[in-house]
């Protein structure tokens, strides 16, 4: 036995901290899978080696997709590629142009590169990379082994790669025919971009030449459709002169050659816009960087849109192109700066832009080096500078892939990092704040994490869908919680013994309605219906109750005794029937009220096209007015009436009762067209708020479909809190004197407050997470929108929509841990509370 | 009760002699009443919604065939009416009445009417305004014809080709078809086990083979002795294996060929022919001559398909077996987790753990997490479960099948592993309270004879705490049958042709992902090409899952009064 016992409680005790510790690193879990989101980048590898042919000017530097090979393209025409791992230099070349280049230019990433020459003629080259995966045995023999088990045969790299392969990489070249870029001066500097690609595409030229004038040729790329052959067709067009080109220019041009940027070294800069080819036109002149700043280096992002400036002064800034009223300028577009990022202690020397994100390097003339990321606005890594601090890079590449980073200085020490920067584009900012994303006229909050076209940046903003979850639930806890609460009291306080073991049962059993039911009853077969009957709907808020009230009224005026007797079912019973004449009104009048008050469609009325907003403020206001009348009303007694009531007894009292329901409300209706009149006055229209166009799947039906699913929740636990007041306080109040609603009112309620509490709280936590209902019936748009007739996204809709697709440790699958992570937090706060207040409730209601 | 311990009598004097009709808070009792009213008639009428619908639905309908005013002729099943505003274009093929009518009313009455047919016509529904009707009568000729492919068809009978012999006239097609229905019917399911259990055993058999020469690959290298023998081997078998598929193809031609002779002309209301082969006819009937037994007969036989066959027409017809049975099996494994789990840290907290500071802080948590969100939970079951783990019994179990996951994805085990997650906090209360509420004194009395701590709990506390634990599991479980969200991330999928349990070795197969009940809901409901097709469906399906939920929830309560009666008579 004695074995027995020691081994269950072995068993019992390391199985329950087990599971107990099991259910707890669901945190850990969630932490660890969001934690990379906010680490910014590390370096796996870091090599030193110097090579010889660093002295030349540069006039591009490639990568290839494997961070094996790096060529450097002189502006002499020579061409050096390094492993870049290992420093080792294979065969030298040389393109041979019969005479030197005069200019050289190259697009995101270095290749297709151009070169212009003296006679006013330019070249495009190739100096990008092939690869070919060949099996083991295809390797050919007597290759150099280099130091990190690459292979060479002095024009190739070898790698192994998993599966018993190997990767062959090669530089290519190709070099194409010369074409005529300037008037015939010879080529002082040039920019070049490329659109669309084989079959169609446009490559744009911008040339300076030696007397100042600035040069656009386009030359197009078409297959002839007969015969299958590519066409090229050149056309070159004089841009309007710019005074002062003397000094040498940033040359930039966007894809399509569209938007030609000149800017000068001291911070000037001109804007032509090329939209209509034939005749450019000079559309901006402004300054980039501060007076007294001149400009030091100057890029495109990926995608061209993003300007990023480098100053003098080591200040590092975005420039957006947007279109803004009273912009000044010829096509009312301007260069708005909208981002200072973190700036260097010296001048920026160079700018080199990732291909794939919005990241790109940063050197300055001190020699630092640092990889940041424009949108989320950070510096993901600064790298280390070694033994030659001071010197500034000439030759800087970021990998394809950006995960590699190669710098050499003009005396030839070249650094290499193998790094890796899993998730740049988010940052503390980019969940929480407003962020100014390309193409956005101003910062905003958006989520927006996929979309068709490739150079598309994921704007992963929570605060839409933290908005969106909000307001579903406050709309549902504005239905569900009064509902709940004030039926929960009824039962409890108001109904015998038997009807409270049916009704609880039942509740605690709707309680456990799977949610995906309701949400397919809320979005399939209520919405059509609410939106057809939106009229009817809006009314029933004013006649439900308005029935209630003038039952209760009525029932007033039955003499004291017969309303005694029938103080039970009877009187539930009318209390349904008056509800149901509510709802039958409504219905009824739901097409009479569109047309008196809203020209016969409310949702025409919603949409703006018709009508003003003074009757939806006026009915708004009147339950708030009549609230107000009431509440004054019972401070101080300035209804007549209402003393005559009291003052008075049986069918009397009843009828003043009722009169002074009447001035109430006159007073009320009175109070609200007051404020209507008065808010009108000032333009106020509900339209542009609360209200607004009219969607089918909108916040209204989650509103009464996620009501619907925490009404059991709120109304079991309240009605425990409520049962669980000892009856002895209540025998005591009504021993006193106290009628069953003064007893509720005063002695009940304020015993079983915190019970309450914690039931709305733990409702709330049920609404928050609530999945299914939201994800069927909401609409799914994650727009920030008060307007109750709009749709929503919350989190854990957008989670269960979005997480099947995402790609596994990308930064979708852990921002969507992030949200879940929320949520978690979210839900054990508001339930810890719910618990904390209840757990003192327990103790307190001991003491009683 | 506890107003009634006031005497009613003493209430009305002391009312009388002071409290004035402010005091009686009447408007304020009816707001309660009010909401409770409102609350039990949502509940009702959701209640009614679906149990109206669901029963209603595979119930005939009569064929309606109307005549409008611009020609046309339109038959099918009326499903539902509403009114609406017309918009004007659309009033002009209408006659004066109907103009005038709008002018009026403003709105219209129109009905959607099941035309079917989708081959033909490329919609399944039609509105109708009441006033475009001209003429509408039943028309007992007209046959409802659900099948295979295309949806349902609406039209009568023309032909009926019985091998070399072709029938027309209606009478001797009336003779003859129920009995060469049956035999098609036969085909087609022939047919289906030859296609799915021959020749899916065959393909599945040579999958493994080519796994086993890969997972040699892997262990030795494709130049390894025991590959080239593992390959040699294997010839054989391929060539058998081969000579076996070709076999049963031959007979699936034979039959296909058989089949092929037998053949339904059928005709739209406008005369369209289409001719199906007599084995694509699930079920037909001419719906406007049915009795009240045959159309009992119609619904009956669409209940039985429901619950037993597999889903056709992406999941709009058809049954709903695979995910009746992939809700249970989850439901259970779920529970096979959760019950000693669930006990043991139960147990664990408030017998053996020492109370204190650190105690209760778990226990709030352990509640706490009771209402943390489900999809959370599946969240961390994607995450932690199919990826981390699953990844990992991949790449050390199943290497060969590589790169297409095994456990690597969401499937049964996950699913009812994050479901069992989910649903211990909620056990661990429940027996946690369930523990508590047996006496103290019960326990001391125990030790005191001279028991053990675990002879104590097991043989004293442990059976009176036996009704709570059972009522906590089967809540959890009705909660893991309805819920939804989280599996939907870690291995609920439209459509799983294998179920995952079945006659194929190891017989039980966890790693499958399977059907479920819920998302059938989801899916038809919102994924389907058409809702309004889908919905009867929905509506049953939705009846289904409530029963079963509510089923569960009343044996909760069943077996925790039987328990408690047990158990009662304990009480000192």
């Amino acid at each position: 036995m004695f074995v027995a016992d020691r081994l269950a409680k072995r068993v019992i005790s390391v199985g329950g901290i087990a599971v107990i510790a099991a259910v707890m690193g669901i945190l850990v879990f969630l932490v660890a899978e969001v934690a990379p989101l906010f680490l910014g980048g590390e370096i796996l590898e870091d090599s030193a080696y110097s090579i010889d042919t660093a002295d030349r000017a540069s006039a591009a530097t490639a990568w290839d997709e494997y961070r094996r090979l790096v060529t450097l393209v002189g502006l002499d025409g020579t061409i050096t590629s390094i492993h870049a791992p290992s420093g080792r230099e294979l065969a030298p070349e040389n393109f041979g142009f019969s005479q030197l280049p005069s200019a050289g230019a190259h697009i995101l990433g270095g290749s297709p590169m151009v070169f212009g020459f003296p006679d006013g003629n330019a070249r495009v080259v190739d100096v990008g990379f092939r690869s070919e995966v060949l099996l083991a045995d295809q390797r050919p023999a007597g290759l150099e082994l280099l130091p990190d088990g690459d292979r060479t045969d002095g024009a190739a790299v070898y790698s192994d790669i998993p599966g018993g392969q190997v990767r062959k990489v090669f530089a290519a070249r190709r070099l194409e025919e010369p074409f005529r870029v300037t008037g015939g001066r010879g080529v002082r500097a040039l920019a070049m971009s490329v659109s669309g690609a084989g079959q169609d595409s446009t490559r744009s030229f911008l040339a300076l030449d030696e007397a100042g004038t600035l040069w656009l040729t386009r030359a197009r790329t078409k297959k002839n459709l007969m015969t299958g052959a590519l066409r090229t067709k050149t056309q070159t067009v004089e841009l309007p002169p710019i005074v002062g080109l003397s000094d040498d220019p940033y040359l930039l041009l966007s894809r399509g050659g569209q938007n030609v940027t000149v800017a000068l070294k001291n911070g000037t800069v001109y804007r032509f816009d090329a939209s209509d080819f034939g005749n450019p036109k000079l559309a901006e002149t402004s300054r980039l960087t501060a007076p007294g700043v001149g400009v030091s280096a100057l890029g495109y992002l990926v995608g061209e849109q993003s300007l990023v400036v480098g100053g003098t002064d080591g200040s590092v800034n975005i420039h957006f192109l947007l279109r803004r009223d009273g912009a000044g300028t010829a096509d009312g577009r301007r260069l708005v700066r909208t981002r200072e990022l973190e700036p260097h202690s010296a001048a920026v020397t160079r700018i080199v832009p990732s291909g794939i994100d919005k990241s790109f390097l940063t050197a300055d003339a001190a020699g630092e080096l640092w990889l940041r990321h424009a949108t989320s606005d950070q510096v993901l890594l600064r790298f280390p500078r070694g033994g030659d601090a001071g010197a500034s890079y000439r030759y800087l590449a970021l990998a394809p892939r950006r995960d590699g980073v190669f710098a050499a200085t003009a005396e030839g020490r070249a650094r290499y990092w193998h790094i890796s920067v899993p998730h740049p584009e988010t940052s503390w900012k980019t969940f929480w704040g407003r962020i100014w994303y390309e193409g956005y006229p101003e910062p905003s909050f958006t989520w927006q994490s996929s979309a068709a076209t490739d150079d598309f940046e994921p704007k992963l903003s929570l605060v839409p869908l933290i908005f969106g979850t909000l307001k579903a639930t406050f709309y549902s806890m504005l239905f569900a919680v009064p509902l709940a609460l004030l039926a929960a009291i009824f039962v409890s306080e108001f109904m015998g013994g038997r009807a409270r073991g049916v009704l609880k049962p039942a509740m605690e059993m709707m309680a456990s309605l799977p949610s995906v039911v309701l949400g397919f009853v809320a979005a399939l077969v209520l919405a059509p219906v609410v939106e057809t009957w939106i009229g009817s709907v809006l009314l029933a808020f004013l006649t439900v109750p308005a029935m209630i009230v003038l039952g209760a009224h009525l029932w007033q005026l039955l003499p004291r005794n017969l309303a005694d007797r029938y103080d039970g079912t009877a009187k539930f019973l009318c209390i349904l029937a008056a509800l149901l004449l509510g709802i039958y009104l409504a219905a009824q009048l739901g097409s009479g009220f569109e047309r008196l008050f809203f020209q016969g469609s409310i949702t025409r009325w919603l949409s703006g096209a018709a009508g003003s907003g003074r009757p939806f403020t006026f009915l708004m206001f009147l339950p708030l007015a009549l609230f107000a009348v009431l509440a004054y009303g019972a401070r101080r007694p300035v209804n007549p009436f209402h003393r005559f009531s009291k003052e008075s007894e049986g069918l009397r009292a009843g009828l003043y009762s009722f009169a002074g329901l009447a001035l109430s409300l006159l007073a009320a209706a009175a109070l609200s067209a007051g404020a209507t009149e008065l808010l009108v006055r000032f333009g106020f229209d509900p339209r542009h708020g609360l209200v607004g166009t009219y969607v089918q799947r909108n916040t209204l039906l989650i509103g009464f479909a996620m009501g619907f699913a925490v009404i059991p929740i709120i109304f079991t636990i309240a009605e425990d809190a409520l049962s669980a007041v000892p009856d002895h306080l209540r025998g005591a109040s009504l021993g006193c004197g106290a009628t069953v609603w003064q007893t509720t009112l005063w002695v009940v309620m304020p015993a079983a407050m915190s019970g309450i509490f914690s039931a709305i709280m733990v409702g709330m936590g049920r609404a928050v997470g609530e999945t299914m209902i939201v994800v069927m019936a909401a609409g799914n748009t994650p727009v920030m929108d008060i307007n109750v007739f709009n749709g929503l996204r919350a989190l854990s809709a957008n989670i269960a929509v979005e997480l099947p697709e995402a790609v596994v440790g990308g930064t979708l699958y852990r921002t969507l841990f992030l949200s879940g992570l929320v949520l978690f937090a979210v839900t054990f706060v508001v339930n810890t509370v719910a618990e904390l207040v209840r757990l003192r409730y327990r103790k307190k209601a001991r003491q009683l | 009760m506890r107003r009634s311990a006031v005497p009613k009598g003493e209430v009305v004097v002391k009312r009388s002699a002071r409290a004035s009709l402010g005091a009686r808070g009447e408007p304020q009792v009816w707001a309660l009443g009010g909401s409770l009213a409102l609350g039990v008639l949502m509940i009702v009428g959701f209640l009614a919604l679906i149990l109206w619908n669901g029963i209603v639905t595979f119930w005939p309908k009569p064929i309606e065939v109307l005549e409008l005013y611009d020609g046309t002729v339109v038959a099918g099943e009326r499903t539902r009416s509403e009114t609406y505003v017309p918009r004007p274009d659309e009033l002009s093929g209408w006659p004066e009445a109907a103009t005038r009518g709008v002018a009026l009313a403003g709105k219209v009455t129109r009905s959607l009417y099941r035309i079917a047919n989708f081959d033909l016509y490329n919609e399944d529904f039609r509105w109708v305004s009441d006033y475009q009707i001209r003429e509408q009568d039943r028309d007992p000729d007209f046959y409802f014809v659900e099948r295979t492919e295309w949806g349902p068809f609406v039209g009568k009978v023309a032909e009926l080709r019985v091998g070399s012999r072709t029938l027309s006239d209606p009478a001797s097609i009336a003779e003859v078809l129920p009995e060469e229905l049956e035999k098609a019917a036969e085909r087609r399911e022939a047919l289906r086990s030859l296609e799915r259990k021959g020749i899916g055993n065959i393909n599945r058999a040579f999958e493994n083979l080519r796994l086993e020469l890969r997972a040699v690959a892997l262990r030795q290298g494709e130049q390894s002795e025991a590959y080239r023998a593992e390959e040699r081997g294997q010839k054989e078998k391929i060539a058998e294996l081969q000579a076996r598929h070709e076999q049963l193809a031959a007979r699936a031609q034979e039959i296909r060929k058989v089949d092929q002779d037998f053949e339904l002309v059928l005709k739209d209301v406008n005369g369209a022919a289409k001719t199906i082969r007599l084995s694509e006819v699930v079920r037909l009937y001419p719906a406007n001559r049915l009795g009240v037994l045959g159309k009992l007969g119609v619904y009956l036989s669409r209940w039985k398909e429901f619950l037993v066959a597999e889903p056709r027409e992406a999941n709009t017809e058809g049954g709903v077996m695979p995910a009746i049975f992939g809700t249970f099996a989850m439901t259970l494994l779920m529970v096979l987790f959760v019950a000693p789990f669930g006990v043991l840290a139960a147990l664990y907290l408030s017998e053996y753990a020492k109370q204190g500071h650190i105690v209760s802080a778990v226990r709030v948590s352990v509640n706490n997490l009771a209402g943390v969100p489900s999809i959370v939970y599946g969240v961390f079951g994607l995450g932690f479960f199919a990826y981390l783990v699953g990844g990992r019994i991949d790449q050390w179990f199943f290497p060969e099948r590589l790169p297409s996951p095994t456990f690597g994805t969401g499937g049964l085990l996950w699913a009812s592993l994050t479901l069992a997650l989910m649903t211990v906090p909620v056990v661990i209360v429940a027996t946690e309270e369930a523990l508590s509420a047996v006496p103290q004194s019960m326990r001391e009395g125990s030790l005191a004879c001279g028991a053990s701590k675990w002879q104590t709990v097991r043989h004293i506390v442990l059976p009176r705490a036996l009704p709570g634990i059972m009522t906590g599991l089967i809540l959890a479980m009705a909660r893991g049958a309805g819920e939804v969200a989280p599996l939907m991330l870690v291995g609920v999928v439209k459509l799983a042709p294998d179920l995952p349990i079945d006659g194929v070795f190891p017989y039980i197969h966890l790693e499958r992902s399977f059907m479920h009940l819920g998302f059938h809901i989801y899916d038809v409901g919102f994924q389907s090409r058409n809702s309004e097709a889908g919905k009867p469906m929905v509506f049953v399906t939705t009846l289904l899952l409530i029963a079963i939920v509510a089923l569960l929830n009343a044996i909760a309560i069943v077996v925790r009064n039987r328990l408690k009666r047990r158990f009662a008579t304990g009480h000192f």
